[in-house]
Protein backbone atom coordinates (compact mmCIF):
# COMPACT_ATOMS: atom_id res chain seq x y z
CA UNK A 1 0.00 0.00 0.00
CA UNK A 2 2.79 2.38 0.97
CA UNK A 3 4.28 1.47 -2.36
CA UNK A 4 1.16 2.64 -4.20
CA UNK A 5 1.19 5.97 -2.35
CA UNK A 6 4.87 6.51 -3.08
CA UNK A 7 4.28 5.67 -6.74
CA UNK A 8 1.63 8.41 -6.93
CA UNK A 9 4.16 10.90 -5.56
CA UNK A 10 6.95 9.65 -7.79
CA UNK A 11 4.99 9.95 -11.05
CA UNK A 12 4.14 13.56 -10.23
CA UNK A 13 7.39 14.75 -8.75
CA UNK A 14 7.38 17.70 -11.12
CA UNK A 15 3.93 18.79 -9.94
CA UNK A 16 5.19 18.81 -6.35
CA UNK A 17 7.61 21.59 -7.19
CA UNK A 18 4.92 23.36 -9.13
CA UNK A 19 2.64 23.14 -6.08
CA UNK A 20 5.20 24.89 -3.93
CA UNK A 21 5.56 27.65 -6.51
CA UNK A 22 1.80 27.95 -6.57
CA UNK A 23 1.75 28.57 -2.82
CA UNK A 24 4.09 31.56 -3.24
CA UNK A 25 1.86 32.86 -5.96
CA UNK A 26 -1.29 32.55 -3.83
CA UNK A 27 0.25 34.32 -0.84
CA UNK A 28 0.80 37.18 -3.24
CA UNK A 29 -2.46 36.96 -5.18
CA UNK A 30 -4.84 36.74 -2.23
CA UNK A 31 -3.41 39.77 -0.46
CA UNK A 32 -6.66 41.65 -0.29
CA UNK A 33 -8.87 38.77 0.82
CA UNK A 34 -8.33 38.23 4.50
CA UNK A 35 -8.16 34.57 5.58
CA UNK A 36 -8.56 33.08 2.12
CA UNK A 37 -4.97 32.52 0.98
CA UNK A 38 -4.15 29.55 3.23
CA UNK A 39 -7.46 27.86 2.43
CA UNK A 40 -7.17 28.55 -1.29
CA UNK A 41 -3.59 27.30 -1.35
CA UNK A 42 -4.41 24.04 0.41
CA UNK A 43 -7.45 23.31 -1.73
CA UNK A 44 -5.65 24.17 -4.95
CA UNK A 45 -2.57 22.11 -4.17
CA UNK A 46 -4.52 19.05 -3.01
CA UNK A 47 -6.88 19.33 -5.96
CA UNK A 48 -3.93 19.48 -8.32
CA UNK A 49 -2.18 16.48 -6.79
CA UNK A 50 -5.33 14.32 -6.77
CA UNK A 51 -6.01 15.24 -10.38
CA UNK A 52 -2.49 14.46 -11.53
CA UNK A 53 -2.36 11.14 -9.77
CA UNK A 54 -5.50 10.00 -11.60
CA UNK A 55 -4.40 11.56 -14.88
CA UNK A 56 -1.17 9.54 -14.80
CA UNK A 57 -3.13 6.36 -14.01
CA UNK A 58 -5.31 7.04 -17.02
CA UNK A 59 -2.58 8.04 -19.45
CA UNK A 60 -1.38 4.54 -20.35
CA UNK A 61 -4.33 2.75 -18.78
CA UNK A 62 -1.95 1.85 -16.00
CA UNK A 63 -4.81 0.56 -13.91
CA UNK A 64 -4.78 -2.51 -16.16
CA UNK A 65 -1.22 -3.11 -15.01
CA UNK A 66 -2.02 -2.39 -11.34
CA UNK A 67 -4.96 -4.77 -11.37
CA UNK A 68 -2.92 -7.51 -12.98
CA UNK A 69 -0.41 -7.39 -10.13
CA UNK A 70 -1.11 -9.26 -6.91
CA UNK A 71 -2.73 -6.24 -5.28
CA UNK A 72 -6.28 -6.25 -3.98
CA UNK A 73 -8.57 -3.60 -5.39
CA UNK A 74 -9.35 -2.54 -1.84
CA UNK A 75 -5.71 -1.59 -1.33
CA UNK A 76 -5.66 0.48 -4.52
CA UNK A 77 -8.67 2.47 -3.27
CA UNK A 78 -7.34 2.83 0.27
CA UNK A 79 -4.04 4.11 -1.09
CA UNK A 80 -5.88 6.87 -2.98
CA UNK A 81 -7.70 8.00 0.17
CA UNK A 82 -4.58 7.91 2.30
CA UNK A 83 -2.83 9.89 -0.42
CA UNK A 84 -5.41 12.66 -0.01
CA UNK A 85 -4.46 12.96 3.67
CA UNK A 86 -0.81 13.00 2.70
CA UNK A 87 -1.48 15.74 0.10
CA UNK A 88 -3.22 17.86 2.75
CA UNK A 89 -0.11 17.50 4.89
CA UNK A 90 2.14 18.38 1.95
CA UNK A 91 0.02 21.39 1.01
CA UNK A 92 0.08 22.67 4.59
CA UNK A 93 3.85 22.28 4.80
CA UNK A 94 4.30 23.91 1.38
CA UNK A 95 2.18 26.89 2.42
CA UNK A 96 3.99 27.22 5.74
CA UNK A 97 7.29 27.09 3.91
CA UNK A 98 6.17 29.75 1.42
CA UNK A 99 4.98 32.15 4.16
CA UNK A 100 8.11 31.62 6.25
CA UNK A 101 10.39 32.29 3.30
CA UNK A 102 8.51 35.45 2.39
CA UNK A 103 8.64 36.63 5.99
CA UNK A 104 12.31 35.79 6.43
CA UNK A 105 13.52 37.63 3.39
CA UNK A 106 11.38 40.58 4.37
CA UNK A 107 9.33 41.02 1.26
CA UNK A 108 6.87 43.78 2.06
CA UNK A 109 3.75 41.62 1.69
CA UNK A 110 0.90 41.09 4.07
CA UNK A 111 1.38 37.39 4.72
CA UNK A 112 -1.57 35.36 5.96
CA UNK A 113 -0.31 32.64 8.25
CA UNK A 114 -2.01 29.34 8.82
CA UNK A 115 -4.29 29.20 11.80
CA UNK A 116 -6.27 26.40 13.37
CA UNK A 117 -9.33 27.90 11.78
CA UNK A 118 -7.93 27.93 8.25
CA UNK A 119 -6.48 24.45 8.66
CA UNK A 120 -9.80 23.01 9.76
CA UNK A 121 -11.74 24.83 7.04
CA UNK A 122 -9.42 23.59 4.32
CA UNK A 123 -9.38 20.10 5.78
CA UNK A 124 -13.15 20.05 5.72
CA UNK A 125 -13.47 21.39 2.17
CA UNK A 126 -10.78 19.10 0.77
CA UNK A 127 -12.37 16.07 2.45
CA UNK A 128 -15.76 16.99 1.11
CA UNK A 129 -14.32 17.44 -2.37
CA UNK A 130 -12.40 14.15 -2.23
CA UNK A 131 -15.40 12.29 -0.81
CA UNK A 132 -17.45 13.26 -3.84
CA UNK A 133 -14.77 13.08 -6.48
CA UNK A 134 -12.99 9.82 -5.65
CA UNK A 135 -16.00 7.48 -6.04
CA UNK A 136 -16.72 9.09 -9.43
CA UNK A 137 -13.18 8.98 -10.77
CA UNK A 138 -12.68 5.45 -9.46
CA UNK A 139 -15.78 4.36 -11.35
CA UNK A 140 -15.26 6.17 -14.64
CA UNK A 141 -11.56 6.97 -14.79
CA UNK A 142 -9.99 10.40 -15.16
CA UNK A 143 -11.01 11.31 -18.70
CA UNK A 144 -14.63 10.28 -18.40
CA UNK A 145 -15.11 12.17 -15.15
CA UNK A 146 -13.68 15.39 -16.57
CA UNK A 147 -17.04 17.18 -16.76
CA UNK A 148 -17.91 16.29 -13.18
CA UNK A 149 -14.48 17.50 -12.26
CA UNK A 150 -14.96 20.96 -13.75
CA UNK A 151 -18.32 21.47 -12.06
CA UNK A 152 -16.89 20.25 -8.79
CA UNK A 153 -13.92 22.55 -9.04
CA UNK A 154 -16.14 25.59 -9.49
CA UNK A 155 -18.39 24.57 -6.61
CA UNK A 156 -15.67 23.70 -4.18
CA UNK A 157 -13.26 26.46 -4.97
CA UNK A 158 -15.36 29.55 -5.42
CA UNK A 159 -18.33 29.01 -3.12
CA UNK A 160 -16.24 28.58 0.05
CA UNK A 161 -14.06 31.50 -1.01
CA UNK A 162 -17.21 33.56 -1.41
CA UNK A 163 -18.52 32.56 1.99
CA UNK A 164 -15.23 33.36 3.65
CA UNK A 165 -15.00 36.78 2.08
CA UNK A 166 -18.66 37.49 2.89
CA UNK A 167 -17.85 36.55 6.42
CA UNK A 168 -15.24 39.27 6.60
CA UNK A 169 -17.86 41.94 5.99
CA UNK A 170 -19.66 43.40 9.00
CA UNK A 171 -23.08 41.93 9.65
CA UNK A 172 -22.29 38.44 8.43
CA UNK A 173 -21.53 35.62 10.79
CA UNK A 174 -21.90 32.59 8.63
CA UNK A 175 -18.73 30.80 9.58
CA UNK A 176 -19.38 27.34 10.94
CA UNK A 177 -16.54 27.79 13.36
CA UNK A 178 -17.89 31.05 14.70
CA UNK A 179 -21.46 29.94 15.31
CA UNK A 180 -20.29 26.70 16.86
CA UNK A 181 -18.02 28.63 19.11
CA UNK A 182 -20.83 30.92 20.23
CA UNK A 183 -23.20 28.05 20.81
CA UNK A 184 -21.08 25.72 22.87
CA UNK A 185 -18.16 27.76 24.10
CA UNK A 186 -15.54 25.21 22.98
CA UNK A 187 -11.91 26.04 22.54
CA UNK A 188 -10.42 26.39 19.07
CA UNK A 189 -8.69 23.05 19.49
CA UNK A 190 -11.88 21.25 20.29
CA UNK A 191 -13.66 22.73 17.31
CA UNK A 192 -10.74 21.86 15.05
CA UNK A 193 -10.78 18.27 16.28
CA UNK A 194 -14.53 18.06 15.76
CA UNK A 195 -14.29 19.36 12.19
CA UNK A 196 -11.37 17.08 11.38
CA UNK A 197 -13.14 14.11 12.97
CA UNK A 198 -16.26 14.78 10.96
CA UNK A 199 -14.22 15.15 7.76
CA UNK A 200 -12.47 11.84 8.39
CA UNK A 201 -15.79 10.13 8.99
CA UNK A 202 -17.04 11.50 5.67
CA UNK A 203 -13.92 10.17 3.92
CA UNK A 204 -14.43 6.76 5.53
CA UNK A 205 -17.99 6.53 4.22
CA UNK A 206 -16.86 7.65 0.77
CA UNK A 207 -13.97 5.15 0.86
CA UNK A 208 -16.37 2.34 1.71
CA UNK A 209 -18.53 3.27 -1.29
CA UNK A 210 -15.47 3.56 -3.53
CA UNK A 211 -14.22 0.10 -2.58
CA UNK A 212 -17.55 -1.36 -3.66
CA UNK A 213 -17.51 0.61 -6.88
CA UNK A 214 -13.92 -0.28 -7.70
CA UNK A 215 -14.47 -3.97 -6.98
CA UNK A 216 -17.01 -4.03 -9.79
CA UNK A 217 -15.05 -1.87 -12.20
CA UNK A 218 -14.16 -3.35 -15.57
CA UNK A 219 -11.07 -2.42 -17.56
CA UNK B 1 -1.84 -34.44 -16.54
CA UNK B 2 -2.03 -31.41 -14.27
CA UNK B 3 -3.87 -28.44 -15.70
CA UNK B 4 -2.50 -24.97 -15.17
CA UNK B 5 -5.43 -23.17 -16.69
CA UNK B 6 -9.01 -24.38 -17.04
CA UNK B 7 -11.70 -22.31 -18.64
CA UNK B 8 -15.13 -23.89 -18.33
CA UNK B 9 -18.26 -22.54 -20.05
CA UNK B 10 -17.03 -18.98 -19.71
CA UNK B 11 -19.61 -16.41 -20.70
CA UNK B 12 -19.50 -12.65 -21.05
CA UNK B 13 -22.10 -10.45 -22.69
CA UNK B 14 -21.48 -7.05 -24.19
CA UNK B 15 -23.85 -4.91 -26.20
CA UNK B 16 -22.74 -6.10 -29.59
CA UNK B 17 -20.57 -9.05 -28.73
CA UNK B 18 -20.69 -12.08 -26.51
CA UNK B 19 -18.31 -14.77 -25.39
CA UNK B 20 -20.45 -17.86 -25.67
CA UNK B 21 -19.68 -20.51 -23.07
CA UNK B 22 -16.12 -21.13 -24.11
CA UNK B 23 -14.05 -23.97 -22.63
CA UNK B 24 -10.45 -25.08 -22.96
CA UNK B 25 -7.60 -26.34 -20.78
CA UNK B 26 -3.86 -25.78 -20.76
CA UNK B 27 -1.72 -28.56 -19.25
CA UNK B 28 1.37 -27.76 -17.22
CA UNK B 29 4.59 -27.17 -19.11
CA UNK B 30 3.12 -26.33 -22.51
CA UNK B 31 2.60 -23.32 -24.72
CA UNK B 32 -0.92 -22.69 -25.93
CA UNK B 33 -1.49 -20.34 -28.82
CA UNK B 34 -4.78 -18.51 -28.69
CA UNK B 35 -5.64 -17.42 -32.19
CA UNK B 36 -8.48 -15.72 -33.94
CA UNK B 37 -9.21 -12.64 -36.01
CA UNK B 38 -9.44 -9.16 -34.48
CA UNK B 39 -12.53 -8.83 -32.35
CA UNK B 40 -12.96 -12.60 -31.90
CA UNK B 41 -12.77 -12.40 -28.12
CA UNK B 42 -9.08 -13.06 -27.41
CA UNK B 43 -8.45 -9.99 -25.26
CA UNK B 44 -11.82 -10.40 -23.56
CA UNK B 45 -10.91 -13.94 -22.55
CA UNK B 46 -7.54 -12.82 -21.22
CA UNK B 47 -9.09 -9.93 -19.30
CA UNK B 48 -11.60 -12.33 -17.79
CA UNK B 49 -8.82 -14.66 -16.68
CA UNK B 50 -7.01 -11.70 -15.08
CA UNK B 51 -10.28 -10.52 -13.49
CA UNK B 52 -10.06 -7.18 -15.29
CA UNK B 53 -13.53 -7.94 -16.62
CA UNK B 54 -16.29 -9.63 -14.62
CA UNK B 55 -17.61 -12.86 -16.09
CA UNK B 56 -21.35 -13.44 -16.55
CA UNK B 57 -21.10 -17.18 -16.20
CA UNK B 58 -18.79 -20.17 -16.11
CA UNK B 59 -15.63 -20.93 -14.24
CA UNK B 60 -11.96 -20.12 -14.52
CA UNK B 61 -9.40 -22.12 -12.59
CA UNK B 62 -5.74 -21.23 -12.47
CA UNK B 63 -3.40 -23.75 -10.80
CA UNK B 64 -6.60 -25.64 -9.93
CA UNK B 65 -7.98 -22.74 -7.89
CA UNK B 66 -10.86 -20.38 -8.55
CA UNK B 67 -9.42 -17.23 -10.10
CA UNK B 68 -11.47 -14.82 -7.97
CA UNK B 69 -11.47 -16.53 -4.59
CA UNK B 70 -7.71 -16.97 -4.74
CA UNK B 71 -6.97 -13.95 -6.91
CA UNK B 72 -4.00 -12.49 -5.05
CA UNK B 73 -2.38 -15.86 -4.47
CA UNK B 74 -2.78 -16.83 -8.13
CA UNK B 75 -1.44 -13.53 -9.42
CA UNK B 76 1.73 -14.08 -7.40
CA UNK B 77 2.52 -16.77 -9.97
CA UNK B 78 1.24 -15.18 -13.15
CA UNK B 79 3.49 -13.17 -15.39
CA UNK B 80 1.69 -10.94 -17.85
CA UNK B 81 2.69 -9.18 -21.04
CA UNK B 82 0.09 -7.12 -22.86
CA UNK B 83 -0.05 -5.69 -26.35
CA UNK B 84 0.56 -2.16 -25.10
CA UNK B 85 2.75 -0.84 -22.35
CA UNK B 86 0.64 0.03 -19.32
CA UNK B 87 3.54 1.36 -17.27
CA UNK B 88 3.88 4.93 -16.08
CA UNK B 89 5.63 6.93 -18.80
CA UNK B 90 7.25 9.28 -16.34
CA UNK B 91 9.06 6.59 -14.37
CA UNK B 92 12.38 5.10 -15.34
CA UNK B 93 12.76 1.36 -15.79
CA UNK B 94 14.51 1.17 -12.44
CA UNK B 95 11.77 3.11 -10.66
CA UNK B 96 9.13 0.91 -12.27
CA UNK B 97 10.94 -2.21 -11.15
CA UNK B 98 11.26 -0.85 -7.60
CA UNK B 99 7.54 -0.17 -7.58
CA UNK B 100 6.51 -3.57 -8.90
CA UNK B 101 9.02 -5.91 -7.26
CA UNK B 102 7.77 -5.59 -3.63
CA UNK B 103 4.33 -6.91 -4.61
CA UNK B 104 5.81 -10.30 -5.48
CA UNK B 105 6.89 -12.60 -2.67
CA UNK B 106 9.33 -14.53 -4.84
CA UNK B 107 10.85 -11.61 -6.73
CA UNK B 108 14.40 -12.39 -7.81
CA UNK B 109 16.60 -9.40 -8.61
CA UNK B 110 19.33 -11.59 -10.11
CA UNK B 111 16.95 -13.02 -12.66
CA UNK B 112 15.65 -9.54 -13.45
CA UNK B 113 19.14 -8.18 -14.04
CA UNK B 114 20.00 -11.22 -16.12
CA UNK B 115 17.14 -10.43 -18.52
CA UNK B 116 17.91 -6.69 -18.47
CA UNK B 117 21.40 -7.63 -19.64
CA UNK B 118 20.21 -10.08 -22.29
CA UNK B 119 17.65 -7.58 -23.63
CA UNK B 120 20.12 -4.69 -23.33
CA UNK B 121 17.64 -2.43 -21.57
CA UNK B 122 18.74 0.95 -20.15
CA UNK B 123 17.51 1.02 -16.53
CA UNK B 124 17.97 4.77 -16.14
CA UNK B 125 15.75 5.69 -19.09
CA UNK B 126 12.13 6.64 -18.78
CA UNK B 127 9.48 4.27 -20.11
CA UNK B 128 8.39 6.88 -22.65
CA UNK B 129 11.84 6.92 -24.19
CA UNK B 130 11.71 3.21 -25.09
CA UNK B 131 10.76 1.73 -28.44
CA UNK B 132 7.81 -0.62 -28.64
CA UNK B 133 10.08 -3.64 -28.82
CA UNK B 134 12.00 -2.52 -25.74
CA UNK B 135 8.79 -1.94 -23.79
CA UNK B 136 7.70 -5.46 -24.60
CA UNK B 137 11.06 -6.83 -23.52
CA UNK B 138 10.89 -4.87 -20.27
CA UNK B 139 7.42 -6.22 -19.67
CA UNK B 140 8.73 -9.71 -20.29
CA UNK B 141 11.70 -9.19 -17.96
CA UNK B 142 9.28 -8.21 -15.18
CA UNK B 143 7.01 -11.14 -15.97
CA UNK B 144 9.90 -13.61 -15.74
CA UNK B 145 11.49 -12.32 -12.53
CA UNK B 146 9.04 -13.58 -9.92
CA UNK B 147 9.03 -17.29 -10.64
CA UNK B 148 5.77 -17.21 -12.58
CA UNK B 149 4.21 -20.60 -13.29
CA UNK B 150 1.93 -19.21 -15.97
CA UNK B 151 2.75 -16.54 -18.50
CA UNK B 152 -0.24 -14.79 -20.00
CA UNK B 153 0.50 -12.80 -23.11
CA UNK B 154 -1.99 -10.77 -25.07
CA UNK B 155 -0.69 -10.15 -28.58
CA UNK B 156 2.88 -9.63 -27.39
CA UNK B 157 4.24 -9.80 -30.92
CA UNK B 158 1.90 -7.31 -32.58
CA UNK B 159 3.72 -4.34 -34.00
CA UNK B 160 7.16 -5.85 -33.46
CA UNK B 161 9.73 -6.40 -36.15
CA UNK B 162 10.57 -10.00 -37.16
CA UNK B 163 13.89 -9.99 -35.30
CA UNK B 164 12.41 -9.02 -31.93
CA UNK B 165 9.52 -11.40 -32.54
CA UNK B 166 11.82 -14.28 -33.17
CA UNK B 167 13.86 -13.38 -30.05
CA UNK B 168 10.68 -13.43 -27.99
CA UNK B 169 9.72 -16.83 -29.36
CA UNK B 170 13.15 -18.23 -28.56
CA UNK B 171 12.80 -17.04 -24.98
CA UNK B 172 9.36 -18.57 -24.67
CA UNK B 173 10.71 -21.85 -25.93
CA UNK B 174 13.56 -21.68 -23.47
CA UNK B 175 11.44 -20.94 -20.41
CA UNK B 176 9.16 -23.93 -20.83
CA UNK B 177 12.12 -26.29 -20.96
CA UNK B 178 11.99 -26.94 -17.21
CA UNK B 179 8.40 -28.16 -17.70
CA UNK B 180 7.25 -26.12 -14.71
CA UNK B 181 6.02 -23.11 -16.62
CA UNK B 182 3.17 -22.78 -19.07
CA UNK B 183 2.42 -20.05 -21.55
CA UNK B 184 -0.92 -18.81 -22.80
CA UNK B 185 -0.25 -16.63 -25.77
CA UNK B 186 -2.78 -14.80 -27.91
CA UNK B 187 -1.90 -13.62 -31.38
CA UNK B 188 -3.24 -13.20 -34.85
CA UNK B 189 0.17 -13.81 -36.36
CA UNK B 190 -0.20 -17.56 -36.73
CA UNK B 191 3.29 -18.17 -38.08
CA UNK B 192 4.63 -17.33 -34.58
CA UNK B 193 2.76 -20.30 -33.23
CA UNK B 194 3.94 -22.80 -35.79
CA UNK B 195 7.38 -22.38 -34.27
CA UNK B 196 6.58 -22.71 -30.56
CA UNK B 197 3.02 -23.69 -29.66
CA UNK B 198 2.07 -27.16 -28.40
CA UNK B 199 -1.65 -26.47 -28.34
CA UNK B 200 -3.84 -24.23 -30.43
CA UNK B 201 -7.14 -22.77 -29.34
CA UNK B 202 -8.98 -21.01 -32.08
CA UNK B 203 -11.69 -18.53 -31.21
CA UNK B 204 -14.06 -16.94 -33.72
CA UNK B 205 -17.00 -14.62 -33.01
CA UNK B 206 -16.91 -15.47 -29.33
CA UNK B 207 -16.90 -19.23 -29.82
CA UNK B 208 -14.15 -21.81 -29.65
CA UNK B 209 -13.83 -23.36 -33.08
CA UNK B 210 -11.15 -25.82 -32.09
CA UNK B 211 -8.79 -26.46 -29.21
CA UNK B 212 -6.28 -29.27 -29.63
CA UNK B 213 -2.63 -30.21 -29.98
CA UNK B 214 -1.01 -28.31 -32.82
CA UNK B 215 0.39 -31.47 -34.42
CA UNK B 216 -3.03 -33.12 -34.40
CA UNK B 217 -4.49 -30.11 -36.13
CA UNK B 218 -1.82 -30.03 -38.77
CA UNK B 219 -2.08 -33.83 -39.27
CA UNK B 220 -5.85 -33.95 -39.54
CA UNK B 221 -6.66 -30.90 -41.56
CA UNK B 222 -5.78 -30.86 -45.22
CA UNK B 223 -6.23 -28.66 -48.22
CA UNK B 224 -7.86 -30.37 -51.17
CA UNK B 225 -7.50 -29.05 -54.72
CA UNK B 226 -9.15 -30.32 -57.85
CA UNK B 227 -11.30 -29.64 -60.90
CA UNK B 228 -14.70 -28.08 -60.38
CA UNK B 229 -16.41 -31.07 -62.03
CA UNK B 230 -15.44 -33.28 -59.07
CA UNK B 231 -17.71 -31.34 -56.72
CA UNK B 232 -21.26 -32.30 -56.01
CA UNK B 233 -23.74 -31.22 -53.35
CA UNK B 234 -22.82 -34.18 -51.17
CA UNK B 235 -19.05 -33.88 -51.01
CA UNK B 236 -19.20 -30.11 -50.86
CA UNK B 237 -20.71 -30.40 -47.37
CA UNK B 238 -17.54 -32.05 -46.10
CA UNK B 239 -15.55 -28.84 -46.45
CA UNK B 240 -14.90 -26.50 -43.57
CA UNK B 241 -14.32 -23.78 -46.11
CA UNK B 242 -14.10 -23.85 -49.86
CA UNK B 243 -13.05 -21.53 -52.63
CA UNK B 244 -14.23 -22.07 -56.17
CA UNK B 245 -13.30 -20.62 -59.52
CA UNK B 246 -14.78 -21.35 -62.92
CA UNK B 247 -12.52 -24.37 -63.47
CA UNK B 248 -11.32 -25.62 -60.12
CA UNK B 249 -11.73 -25.50 -56.37
CA UNK B 250 -9.65 -25.63 -53.25
CA UNK B 251 -10.93 -26.15 -49.75
CA UNK B 252 -10.17 -27.24 -46.24
CA UNK B 253 -11.29 -30.58 -44.85
CA UNK B 254 -10.92 -31.45 -41.17
CA UNK B 255 -10.34 -35.16 -41.59
CA UNK B 256 -7.71 -36.49 -43.95
CA UNK B 257 -9.38 -39.91 -44.16
CA UNK B 258 -12.57 -38.48 -45.59
CA UNK B 259 -10.80 -37.26 -48.69
CA UNK B 260 -10.08 -40.72 -50.10
CA UNK B 261 -13.74 -41.72 -49.83
CA UNK B 262 -15.02 -38.50 -51.27
CA UNK B 263 -12.74 -38.02 -54.22
CA UNK B 264 -11.08 -41.40 -54.90
CA UNK B 265 -7.62 -39.95 -55.32
CA UNK B 266 -8.47 -37.57 -58.15
CA UNK B 267 -7.45 -34.52 -56.13
CA UNK B 268 -4.28 -32.96 -54.81
CA UNK B 269 -3.89 -33.00 -51.03
CA UNK B 270 -1.70 -30.43 -49.31
CA UNK B 271 -0.66 -29.75 -45.75
CA UNK B 272 -2.22 -26.50 -44.54
CA UNK B 273 -0.57 -23.83 -42.43
CA UNK B 274 -2.36 -22.50 -39.35
CA UNK B 275 -3.08 -19.40 -41.36
CA UNK B 276 -4.84 -21.45 -44.04
CA UNK B 277 -6.94 -23.13 -41.38
CA UNK B 278 -7.81 -19.80 -39.79
CA UNK B 279 -8.70 -18.24 -43.15
CA UNK B 280 -10.91 -21.09 -44.31
CA UNK B 281 -12.73 -21.35 -41.00
CA UNK B 282 -13.33 -17.61 -40.74
CA UNK B 283 -14.45 -17.21 -44.30
CA UNK B 284 -16.31 -20.51 -44.20
CA UNK B 285 -18.33 -21.20 -47.26
CA UNK B 286 -18.76 -17.60 -48.22
CA UNK B 287 -16.60 -18.20 -51.30
CA UNK B 288 -19.12 -20.67 -52.59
Amino acid sequence: MLNLILKDLLVQKKSLLFALGYCFFLVFAFQSMEGTAPVAATIAVVYLLIQYSFAYDDKNKSEIMLNSLPISRKDIVLAKYLSVLLYIGLATVAYMFATLVIKMINIPLKVQFLSLQTISISFFIVSLMASFYLPVVLKYGYLKSKMFNIVMFLLFFFIPMGIISLNQKPGFSLSVNMSLKDAISWSNWQITLLVIGFSLLMMCVSCFISINIYNNREF
Amino acid sequence: MENILEVINLRKNFNKFALKDISFTLPKGYIMGFIGPNGAGKSTTIKLIMNLLKKDGGQIKVFGKDHIQHEKEIKQHIGFVYDESHFYDELTLDETKKFIAPFYKSWDDHVFHKYIKIFQLPLDKKIKELSKGMKMKFSLALALSHDAKLLIMDEPTSGLDPIVRSELLDILYEIIQDEEKSVFFSTHITSDLEKVADYITFIHEGEIVLSMAKDDILDNYCIVKGGIDLLDTYNQKAFVGIRKTQYNFQGLIDCREKVQNLFKGNVIIEKPSLEDIMLYIVRGKQYA
